[in-house]
C-alpha cells in the first residue's frame, strides 16, 4: 500500500515570546517542531505499513530549514521523504498550499493520505480538505482510528459526544487527532530528503503562492487575550487601591460576594434559571 | 514575495521594527524578507521612501455586484432533532453584518426532517430568507453531498459572505466548499466586521494566540468564515421578524458520496482536551473520590464540556494529570469555568483567570475562588451536579432559544 | 518531545561582569537577628549561626546569597543587625565567602544606613535627609548636615571595599524599603533646599555619589546592585511610575543590576507580604523594569515554586529569582529543582509567623525548624538511628506527622493512626480561614514524604489500650492533640444564643447564624481568623478581646490585614473588654481597667477562642509501662505549628 503522508514544521507555540519593549514577536531561540498532530500521522501510516505492506512517503512544504522535520519522519521509519520548496510558493494560503500539495501527491501516487487534523501555529485544519477535493478522493477529518481491511478503509471520527464508524473505498485522504497513538522513537538512517522545486510540478502558476491566495492578511494585532501569568495593577490608583487590586488577584473586588446557599436541589434549580449557566446549554 | 529596491532603500529599519512575526531582518543596511514572512505589508506601508512592495500577482478584480447578503449555514443536533445553538449564533451574527451592509441575511437549511422549533427560532433571531434542501440522502451530514448542495446553492443565489459553524463537521464541509467555489476562508474567526470597501473581516488569533489576525477575501466571493460554538451571542429580536422559506429543489447523487457511514455510539468516559473546550467543569480536593469524579464526567458529557482537575485531585489519582489546570498543568480560556470543591489556591487560578464566567461551588465560605467567580455558590458540589445532571438533559430537550442563551 | 519541566531558564548560569552565578536562585537579603549584641556600641557581630545560615542556603544549590549589613555603628535599625565595616567580624565574613563559595555559591553583600526606621524602642538616633518622623514611627530624626553625609558615604565605601577584599563578590546598596538613601530619593522625606534636595535629579545625587564612591574603590568589573523599591504603597508614597524613574537614573549611574522590593515600613505589610498577597503578586513590577532598563533584574514577591519562577524567566519578566522566605522554609529548594524532585519541595505558605512574627528578635520557619538552628537541626545533620525500631505514632496532625517523617528517614519502621478519615489535626480547620488556604501545604508536604517512604496510615482508626497492646511497638509516641475548653461563664447554661468552640463552629457551618460574636480571648488566629470566616459567611459580627486589638498575637503584617478586613467588612470591634456572663439573650462585657459593663444583644451565636486542654490520656496510660512512651504536639501543652513541628523535629532525632 502506498502511503503519503503530509507533515508541517512549525515554532512551538508555546515558547513563542513578545518582545517587551516592541511588542513583537521573538523568532529567535524559539524552537522548531513536527507539528503534533502530524507525528501521530506519521505514526499512523508506519503502522499500517508495518501491517499490510507498501511504502510511506513523507512529504512536507515549507522553508529549507523545514527538512530537518522530514529527516526526523525518515528516522521514524519513513521510506521517502519529499521537501516542496520554492520561493515561489512562499506566502501561500491554505488553498494555494493545498492546490501544490495535491499536485504533489498526483506526481507522487498513492493509495492513502495521512495528515494531522490542524498544525499548532494556523489551526485551520483547511488544507487536508482542500487537497482532497483537488485529488476528487472522500475525506475524513478528526479521525481517531485508521483501519484497512481487503483494501477497504474503515475510519473512526470523533464527532460531539460521539465515536462515528465510516468505511469507504480507496484511495482517500485521513485528518487525525493528536495523542491517538504513540510515536515510535527516530532511530539512524543514512535516506535523504529530497528536494522539489516548481519547476518538478505542473503548477498553474496563478494558483500558487501569495498570488493564488484568495486570503490576505491586512492588520496584526499583539492578542490581549494571550493569558498572562501575572496581573498588572494600575498604577494611578491610590496606595490603598493598589493594595487591595493586589490582594483581590487584580480583580475589582464585588462589594460582598453574593453567596448562593441552599439546598442542592434549590441551588440547582437556581442555577438552570441562571442565564451565565443555561445559555451554555446545548 | 517582498522585495526590496536596493536603490531606494535607506537603511533605516523601519520595516523591521514594523514586522510583528520577525521576519525581516537588517543585514548590513538591507532588508532581508525570511521565510515567515505573512505579506501583511506592514513593512510596505512602515517604508518612508517606498522602497518595499509586494510583487505577487493577484487574481484581476472583479465585478461583485451580483453578490449580496450573509448567509449562516445551519447545524443539527441528529439525537434531538434539534438546531445546534452555533447555528443561532451564527445567524445572529450574519444578520448584524448583513444590516452593516444593508443586504439580506439567510439561513441555510440542509436536512432530512426540518427540526423542531426552526421556525419560531428563526424568526426570533431575524432571518429573510431560509433556504431549505430537503432530501432523504442529507439525513447525516456527509462531506460530498453537503458540499455539493452548499456550492449549488452559492452558485444559484450568490451571497457576499457564508458563514460556517467551526464545529467538527463544520470544519469538514467549509474548506470542501471554498475549494470547490475556488475562494478563501478564515476558520475559527473571534470576530467578524465589514470594512470601507464593504470587505467581510475576519479575526483570529494566530500564533499560539500571540497575535491577533484581521484576514479578508478582497477579489474573490463569497467570502467564507467559520466561527466556533459559543463564542458569538444570539440577539433575539424584539419582536420576531417576517422570514422567508424557499425550499430549493436540488439533483442529489448517492453515488457521488463515497463516504458509507456505519454507525454512532456516544463516548464513555473518555476525557476531552481541557484546552480547547469551552466549557471545562473542573473538580478539586473537595470533590473527595474518584467516583464522585465521576459525576462531572457525566455532567460534562451532557454539556459537551470538558473535564478539568485541579493539582490535589490529581495527586489523589482521581484524574489523569493530561486535564490539570493550573501552574503545573494547563492554562485553559474558557467561555465557562465551573469550579467544582476547588478551594482557588493561586497556583491553580493563574490556570483559569482567563475564563470568561466562573461559577464554583465550595462547602468554604472563604474559599478564595468566590473572590474571582461570577457566581459564588456554598454547597456539596457533588450533590449539586448530580442533580444538574438530569436538569440539564430535559432542558436541552425542552427548549432552544426560548428561555436560554438570550442575552 | 521535549516537557516543559527541565527548567532551561531557572537552572542556567547568568553572568554579570566578572560574576557568573550557576542558576537563577538567589537568596534576598533579609535581617536575620543573628547578630551577636554585647550592649550599646558592642553590637552586630557576625556570629558563627549567621555563617551557617547563608552555608545553609549555598548547600541547598543557590546561586548567590545576599547578607545585609549596616554600614553606620552610630545608627541602626537593631542590635541584632550584621555590622558591615567592624572589624572582629572579619574571621567570619571571610569564612562565608569561602565556605559559600565551596558550593559554586556568590556572597552579596548588601549595604544599609538605617535612616529613619528602627526595631529599637527607643533608638538612640535616628537620621534623615530633612527633620520628619517616619509616618509610622514615634520617634523624630535629625537633619542629616553634609559631614554626616560625607561620613555615611565613607562607611559603605569602607564596607564595599572590604568586603570585597575579603571576598564576596558583589555589592548591593538598599534603595529599600527601609533604609536612609530611599528617604533621599523620596520626594515626602527629602525636602532639603541645598543640592541634595528640591528635584528629581538633586534628590537622587546623594546616592549616586555613594554609588560613584563604591564604584571607585571597587573598580569597574565588579557588580554593584541597588535593591530598589518601586513603589511605597502609602498615601504619601511614590508608585511605579516614579520607580521606573529612579531606575533609569541609577542605570546611567552605572548600576550593574536592580532588585525589585517594594513597601516602606508605613506599609510594612508589602515589605514582607504575607499571605493575603497572592503568589507572585510583584511580578508586574519586574516586568515594568524590564521594559525600562536593559540591566538585569531580580524578581521578587511570594515567589515559592520553581515552575512559577521558570515561567517568569521564560516570560522575560526577570533575569534572576530572589526569594527569602522559600528557601528559608526549604533551603534545598535548588537542589531539588535540578533533581526534578518537585513534590519534595516544602512551599512557603507567607504565614510570617515564624520569619517576621518575632518582630527582629530571630528569624525562624514553622515548617522547618532547621531555620537558626542549623548547626543541630540543618542539612546533613538527620543521623541514621542506630537501631531501628517500631514506631508506633497515633495523630497526624502535624506533631504526629513531623514525628512520623523524621523517624521513617532515620530509618524507623513507622506506622501512624489516624482517627479521622484526613490527616492534618487542627490545620485542616485552620485553612478555611481567609486567606489561609495555603496552610494545607503543611501537612500535604508530610502526607507526600511519609507516602514516598512508605509509611503507612491507617485512617478512620481511633488507638485504644488494646490496640497499643496488640502492636506491641517499640517506641509509642502520643500526638492526640487537644481539644477546646468554653471557659465555666455565668449564666452560660440559660444563655439563649447558641455558644460553642470555634473548632465546632469551623466543623458545623449551618450551626453559625446571622448575628456572632466572636470571643478573642486567645489572641491568635482562632479569634480573629474565625470573625474573618463569620464575615464570609455575611454574617453581622462581633469581635471582642480582652486586649488593646483583635489577634495581638498575630504577626502584624498579617494582623493588620486580618483587622482592616474585619473593620472594612462592618463587624463591630470592641476591645480591652471580657466576657463577665451571660444573661438569657444578652451577653455582658466588663471593661478591663475599670470593670464597667457593657450589655449586647440580638446575638444568636457566640464562639470562643479560648485555651484548650491536651488530650493525652493514651500517654498517662502507658508512661513508665513500655520502654519508650513520648507525647508531642498539642499533647504535651496546646501551642501552635511551629512549637510542634519544633518538638516533634527534636523527639523524632531523639528516637
Amino acid at each position: 500500500m502506498n502511503i503519503i503522508v503530509f507533515v508541517k514544521q512549525v515554532p512551538d507555540t508555546s515558547e513563542v515570546k513578545i518582545d517587551s519593549k516592541t511588542n513583537n514577536l521573538v523568532r529567535e531561540g524559539v524552537p522548531s517542531i513536527i507539528n503534533p498532530y502530524d507525528e501521530n500521522g506519521m505514526e499512523t501510516a508506519l503502522a499500517l505499513r508495518d501491517e499490510l505492506g507498501g511504502k510511506v512517503t513523507v512529504v512536507s512544504m515549507g522553508p529549507m530549514q523545514a527538512s530537518s522535520t522530514l529527516e526526523y519522519c525518515l528516522k521514524m521509519g519513513a521510506d521517502e521523504a519529499v521537501l516542496v520548496s520554492d520561493r515561489l510558493i512562499g506566502g501561500s494560503d491554505t488553498l494555494a498550499t493545498g492546490y501544490t500539495l495535491s499536485e504533489v501527491a498526483k506526481k507522487l501516487g498513492y493509495d492513502l493520505i495521512i495528515c494531522g487534523n490542524e498544525a499548532i501555529d494556523g489551526c485551520t485544519g483547511q488544507v487536508g480538505p482542500i487537497m482532497a477535493e483537488n485529488l476528487g478522493i472522500p475525506q475524513f477529518t478528526y479521525v481517531r482510528d485508521v483501519q484497512v481491511e481487503a483494501g477497504r478503509l474503515k475510519v473512526q471520527r470523533e464527532v460531539g459526544r460521539n465515536i462515528e464508524f465510516y468505511e469507504a473505498e480507496l484511495p482517500a485522504l485521513v485528518c487525525v487527532l493528536k495523542d491517538i497513538n504513540r510515536p515510535r522513537k527516530a532511530e539512524k538512517t543514512d535516506k535523504k530528503v529530497r528536494l522539489m522545486k516548481v519547476a518538478d510540478l505542473d503548477l498553474d502558476l496563478q494558483k500558487i503562492g501569495n498570488g493564488g491566495s484568495p486570503t490576505k492578511v491586512v492588520k496584526i494585532k499583539m492578542s490581549d487575550a494571550r493569558a498572562k501569568s501575572y496581573v498588572t495593577i494600575d498604577d494611578s490608583l491610590s496606595a490603598e487601591e493598589r493594595i487591595r487590586m493586589i490582594i483581590n488577584g487584580g480583580i475589582e473586588k464585588k462589594e460582598k460576594i453574593d453567596l448562593w446557599r441552599g439546598t442542592p436541589e434549590a441551588i440547582s434549580d437556581r442555577l438552570m434559571e441562571y442565564d451565565g449557566f443555561s445559555r451554555y446549554i446545548v | 514575495m517582498i522585495v526590496v529596491d536596493k536603490n531606494k532603500c535607506i537603511g533605516c529599519g523601519l520595516c523591521a521594527k514594523a514586522c510583528s512575526f520577525g521576519a525581516i531582518e537588517m543585514r548590513d543596511k538591507l532588508p532581508t524578507v525570511l521565510d515567515t514572512c505573512v505579506f501583511c505589508e506592514e513593512c510596505v506601508k512602515a517604508c518612508p521612501v517606498q522602497a518595499l512592495k509586494n510583487d505577487s500577482v493577484s487574481a484581476k478584480k472583479q465585478d461583485f455586484s451580483e453578490y449580496a447578503g450573509i448567509w449562516a449555514v445551519m447545524e443539527i443536533n441528529h439525537e434531538r432533532g434539534q438546531l445546534q445553538k452555533v447555528s443561532l449564533e451564527l445567524l445572529s451574527e450574519a444578520k448584524r453584518l448583513a444590516d452593516i451592509l444593508g443586504e439580506q441575511v439567510s439561513a441555510v437549511l440542509l436536512c432530512r426532517d426540518i427540526p423542531e422549533d426552526f421556525e419560531q427560532n428563526v424568526a426570533n433571531v431575524g432571518c429573510d430568507i431560509v433556504y431549505i434542501v430537503k432530501n432523504d440522502l442529507l439525513e447525516r451530514y456527509d462531506t460530498e453531498l453537503y458540499t455539493s448542495a452548499v456550492c449549488e446553492l452559492a452558485k444559484q443565489y450568490k451571497p457576499a459572505g457564508i458563514l460556517f459553524p467551526a464545529t467538527e463537521n463544520g470544519r469538514d464541509l467549509a474548506p470542501r466548499v471554498s475549494c470547490r467555489l475556488q475562494v478563501g476562508l478564515t476558520a475559527d474567526c473571534t470576530a467578524l466586521d465589514i470594512d470601507e470597501q464593504r470587505n467581510l473581516v475576519q479575526i483570529r488569533p494566530t500564533y499560539g494566540g500571540n497575535i491577533m489576525a484581521s484576514i479578508i477575501s478582497p477579489d474573490h466571493r463569497p467570502q467564507l468564515a467559520s466561527v466556533r460554538p459559543n463564542v458569538l451571542l444570539v440577539n433575539p429580536l424584539k419582536t420576531p421578524a417576517d422570514t422567508q422559506f424557499v425550499c430549493v429543489d436540488m439533483e442529489l447523487d448517492a453515488e457521488s458520496s463515497k463516504a458509507k457511514f456505519v454507525k454512532a455510539v456516544e463516548k464513555e468516559g473518555v476525557f476531552r482536551d481541557v484546552g480547547e473546550a469551552e466549557i471545562v467543569i473542573s473538580g478539586g480536593y473537595g470533590i473527595g473520590s474518584a467516583e464522585n469524579f465521576r459525576i462531572l464526567q457525566k455532567l460534562a458529557v451532557k454539556m459537551d464540556a470538558a473535564v478539568g482537575a485541579t493539582r490535589k485531585a490529581v495527586d489523589e489519582g482521581w484524574a489523569p494529570f493530561d486535564i490539570q489546570v493550573g501552574q503545573t498543568g494547563k492554562t485553559v480560556a474558557p467561555e465557562l469555568y465551573i469550579a467544582c470543591g476547588i478551594s482557588g489556591a493561586l497556583q491553580h487560578t493563574i490556570g483559569i483567570k482567563n475564563a470568561k464566567h466562573i461559577i464554583s461551588i465550595n462547602t468554604d465560605p472563604a474559599a478564595p475562588i468566590f473572590t474571582m467567580s461570577d457566581v459564588a455558590i456554598m454547597g456539596d458540589a457533588v450533590q449539586v451536579l448530580s442533580r444538574l445532571c438530569d436538569k440539564v438533559e430535559k432542558y436541552g430537550r425542552d427548549s432552544l432559544l426560548t428561555t436560554g442563551g438570550a442575552k | 518531545m521535549e516537557t516543559r519541566n527541565d527548567f532551561k531558564h531557572l537552572l542556567s548560569p547568568f553572568t554579570m561582569g566578572k560574576v557568573t552565578f550557576k542558576n537563577r536562585f538567589v537568596f534576598l537579603p533579609h535581617h536575620t537577628g543573628y547578630a551577636l549584641d554585647e550592649g550599646y556600641l558592642e553590637n552586630g557581630l557576625f556570629s558563627d549561626r549567621n555563617v551557617r545560615h547563608y552555608v545553609e542556603r549555598a548547600k541547598g544549590g543557590a546561586a548567590a546569597v545576599t547578607v545585609s549589613q549596616n554600614v553606620d555603628p552610630n545608627s541602626q535599625m537593631s542590635f541584632k543587625y550584621v555590622l558591615g565595616f567592624e572589624p572582629r567580624n572579619k574571621d567570619n565574613f571571610k569564612r562565608l565567602a569561602d565556605e559559600v563559595h565551596e558550593y559554586g555559591c556568590k556572597a552579596i553583600t548588601q549595604l544599609n544606613q538605617g535612616g529613619h526606621t528602627t526595631l529599637m524602642n527607643p533608638p538612640q538616633l535616628l537620621v534623615a535627609p530633612t527633620q520628619m518622623n517616619e509616618p509610622y514611627c514615634h520617634f523624630n530624626t535629625k537633619e542629616l548636615e553634609k559631614e554626616d553625609m560625607e561620613l555615611i558615604k565613607e562607611y559603605y565605601v569602607n564596607s564595599a571595599a572590604w568586603q570585597k577584599e575579603l571576598g564576596w563578590d558583589a555589592v548591593e546598596l538598599k534603595i529599600a524599603h527601609d533604609g536612609l538613601l530611599r528617604t533621599f530619593v523620596s520626594p515626602f522625606f527629602n525636602r532639603r533646599e541645598d543640592e541634595y534636595g528640591g528635584s528629581f535629579e538633586n534628590r537622587m545625587r546623594y546616592p549616586l555619589e555613594v554609588i560613584a564612591a563604591i564604584r571607585e574603590a571597587v573598580g569597574p568589573d565588579y557588580p554593584i546592585g541597588i535593591r530598589l523599591c518601586v513603589d511605597e504603597f502609602t498615601w504619601y508614597g511614590y508608585s511605579l511610575e516614579y520607580g521606573m524613574k529612579i531606575a533609569k537614573a541609577l542605570e546611567k549611574g552605572g548600576v550593574d543590576y536592580l532588585s525589585t522590593d517594594a513597601g516602606t515600613f508605613s506599609s510594612w505589610y508589602m515589605q514582607i507580604p504575607p499571605s493575603p498577597l497572592p503568589l507572585g503578586w510583584a511580578i508586574y513590577e519586574s516586568a515594568e523594569l524590564k521594559k525600562n532598563v536593559d540591566i538585569p533584574i531580580t524578581a521578587f514577591g511570594r515567589i515559592n515554586d520553581p515552575v512559577q519562577a521558570e515561567t517568569i524567566l521564560a516570560e522575560g519578566n526577570a533575569d534572576l529569582i530572589g526569594m527569602c522566605r522559600q528557601l528559608l522554609c526549604d533551603p534545598q529548594t535548588p537542589n531539588k529543582t535540578m533533581e526534578g524532585r518537585l513534590d519534595d519541595i516544602r512551599h512557603c505558605i507567607g504565614c510570617n509567623e515564624g520569619c517576621v512574627g518575632v518582630d527582629g528578635i530571630y528569624v525562624e520557619c514553622i515548617q522547618n525548624p532547621g531555620v537558626s538552628r542549623e548547626k543541630r537541626l540543618g542539612i546533613g545533620t538527620l543521623e541514621e538511628a542506630k537501631e531501628k525500631k517500631h514506631v508506633m505514632v497515633v495523630g497526624a496532625g502535624v506533631a504526629g506527622l513531623k514525628v512520623a517523617e523524621i523517624a521513617a528517614k532515620r530509618g524507623h519502621n513507622v506506622q501512624v493512626y489516624e482517627k479521622d478519615s484526613v490527616v492534618g489535626g487542627q490545620v485542616r480547620l485552620a485553612e478555611k480561614l481567609p486567606y489561609r488556604n495555603e496552610l494545607e501545604e503543611v501537612y500535604r508536604y508530610m502526607k507526600i514524604q511519609l507516602q514516598e517512604l512508605g509509611v503507612p496510615v491507617y485512617y478512620n482508626t481511633e488507638v485504644d489500650e488494646a490496640l497499643v497492646m496488640q502492636e506491641d511497638p517499640e517506641v509509642l509516641v502520643v500526638a492526640t492533640g487537644s481539644s477546646p475548653l468554653i471557659p465555666d461563664f455565668k449564666g452560660l447554661k440559660t444563655a439563649e444564643m447558641a455558644v460553642m468552640d470555634v473548632r465546632t463552629a469551623l466543623k458545623n457551618v449551618e450551626k453559625i447564624g446571622n448575628n456572632v460574636l466572636v470571643y478573642d480571648d486567645i489572641g491568635f488566629w482562632q479569634g480573629g481568623g474565625v470573625a474573618d470566616y463569620c464575615q464570609a459567611l455575611n454574617a453581622q459580627v462581633t469581635v471582642v478581646t480582652p486586649s488593646a486589638s483583635v489577634g495581638v498575637d498575630i504577626e502584624s503584617g498579617q494582623a493588620y490585614l486580618l483587622n482592616k478586613r474585619l473593620y472594612e467588612n462592618g463587624a463591630r470591634i470592641i476591645t480591652n473588654h471580657a466576657i463577665a456572663r451571660f444573661d438569657g439573650g444578652d451577653v455582658v462585657l466588663e471593661n478591663v481597667y475599670n470593670h464597667e459593663e457593657m450589655r449586647l444583644g440580638g446575638l444568636d451565636t457566640v464562639l470562643i477562642a479560648g485555651q484548650s486542654r491536651s488530650v493525652n490520656g493514651l500517654y498517662k496510660a502507658f508512661k513508665g509501662k513500655r520502654p519508650e512512651v513520648y507525647s508531642a504536639g498539642d499533647c504535651v501543652a496546646p501551642r501552635a505549628i511551629e512549637q510542634a513541628i519544633l518538638e516533634a523535629e527534636v523527639l523524632a532525632r531523639r528516637i
